[in-house]
């Protein structure tokens, strides 16, 4: 009778094994992504389905993901979940963070950085974040993992860096690449929450390297018409420069810059607003739960963790300083001089991180805009963000390349 | 191979950065990567100035010759 009872109940004998008490602990870590979510709107569209998915993937026996025993081991027998269905479909096959940036990029609008082409260096100023969270959690790794794999930590720390892109697709794009199944749910968790998080990150940061004076700068900006030739050329040109100079960037580039020439082109008007919204969306919606399918206990709760989610807000950091800094280091020649808090938007966090930059201009001189200057360095850090990511993967996979 | 030798001999073969200690790796990804970034950016950057200049070339002259056949007129 009470092996009846057993293999009905299997659910209530799961958690009677050791260690599945872990998954208590993902239930929580759910709830308190569903609860920003929710609660403080922090990224809603991602945080509340990924907190779902993480309770999803930890109920017992895991039917929803790779089903497993009572026991917490792979049933070999069953057949995979939906989540696991999706999770090979669009992450393993890496198509999600792909359709995510034609989404992107029938939703950016070059045009402010056509009128400020200079602005592009911030783009490339602000990915400083990624490459010194790159070399720092390259350093940590081996500390806090003893033994770990040079490669793997190569990987890693490449993947933990790329969260300071401010940029989700992308981050999971690299983690995807080095085949990190692993720490796929710490990684996304780390880049969307900071992402949302930005209006909290960037402004301390601006604040401690820019003094009252500088923030006060006034720039200038020339509302002139860009042409037609121009929006339509420049996603083609970009898709072509990008292709020779890092190919690996290429499924990044040329997805954002495909999403853009539907939007810019004129003549595709649905496909460009199918692509802003019913794509983004159904697509944010099956990333998100298939990303919160990644966090099963086992692999969620180690130290590694931590350190994701430690090093990922060290990376928004440097890059909110990296902008900034080099804004101030283009001031020493320039005879107009910039504000030095539109290096920050620099970032790849569109429009959050402009938006922030002009609400403490304001906030000094209620009369000041730069807004349209910090929206050319932030379309800017679109641009960097991906270039960056076909970089890493670029010289990452050479330096594991087995000869 | 350490980074120093590598950036003083100019050994610059995959083998070699591959057989650096991991920090020297390291140190190679930031500093190639951040040249990097700069560099595709700077051709973009390029990119668009080389329209613009092209894009206003092209409106001048379409002016020139419309002016042209005003005065003519």
């Amino acid at each position: 009778m009470l092996e009846v009872l057993k293999e009905i109940f299997n659910g209530i004998v799961f958690f009677g094994q050791g260690g599945n008490w872990k998954a208590l602990i993902m239930y929580v870590i759910g709830g308190v992504l569903i609860y920003l979510a929710i609660k403080k709107e922090y990224e809603p569209a991602l945080l509340l389905p990924i907190g779902f998915g993480a309770i999803l993937v930890n109920l017992p026996l895991s039917v929803a993901g790779v089903p497993t025993t009572v026991a917490g081991l792979v049933d070999a027998g069953a057949a995979p979940g939906f989540l696991k269905v999706l999770f090979d479909a669009g992450i393993a096959t890496e198509l999600f963070p792909i359709l995510i940036f034609v989404a992107i990029g029938a939703m950016i609008d070059f045009t402010p950085l056509f009128k400020n082409p200079y602005m592009i260096f911030f783009g490339a100023a602000a990915q400083f974040g990624i490459f010194v969270t790159f070399f720092a959690t390259l350093m940590i790794l081996p500390v806090v993992v003893p033994g770990m794999d040079p490669t793997y930590a190569l990987k890693l720390a490449s993947a933990v860096g790329i969260i300071g892109a401010a940029d989700g697709p992308t981050t999971l794009f690299v983690a995807n690449h080095f085949n990190l199944i692993e720490y796929l749910g710490p990684i996304s968790v780390a880049a969307y929450s900071y992402m949302s998080l930005v209006p909290i990150i960037q402004p301390p940061v601006i604040r401690l390297l820019t003094s009252k004076k500088e923030r006060l700068i006034r720039m200038d900006y020339h509302e002139e018409p860009v042409s037609k030739t121009i929006q339509i050329l420049f996603p083609i040109l970009v898709t072509v420069i990008a292709g020779i100079i890092v190919p690996m960037s290429v499924p990044l580039v040329g997805s954002l810059m495909f999403g853009n020439l539907i939007r810019v082109c004129g003549v595709l008007e649905n496909l460009s607003q199918t692509a802003q919204h019913e794509l983004a969306n159904l697509i944010t919606l099956l990333l998100g739960i298939t990303i919160g399918a990644t966090m099963t206990a086992d692999k969620f709760i180690n130290p590694v963790t931590g350190l994701i989610l430690l090093l990922g807000l060290f990376a928004f950091i440097f890059d909110t300083a990296g902008g900034v800094i080099f804004a101030k280091f283009l001031n020493l020649f320039l005879k107009r001089k910039l504000n030095p808090m539109i290096g920050a938007a620099g970032i790849s966090a569109f429009p959050m991180s402009a938006r922030v930059v002009q609400k403490m201009a304001k906030k000094e001189d209620p009369t000041n805009f730069i807004l349209m200057q910090a929206i050319s360095a932030n379309v800017a850090g679109q641009l960097g963000s991906i270039v960056a990511g076909g970089l890493v993967i670029a010289l990452i996979d050479m330096l594991v390349k087995v000869n | 191979m350490t980074f120093s030798s590598l950036l003083l001999t100019g050994g610059f073969s995959v083998k070699n950065i591959q057989s650096m200690d991991l920090w020297a790796q390291g140190l190679f990804v930031v500093v190639i990567g951040l040249i990097g970034v700069f560099l595709v950016l700077f051709l973009f950057f390029l990119t668009i100035i080389i329209m613009q200049k092209i894009s206003e070339s092209v409106t001048a002259g379409k002016a020139k010759k419309t002016q042209g056949a005003e005065v003519q007129s």
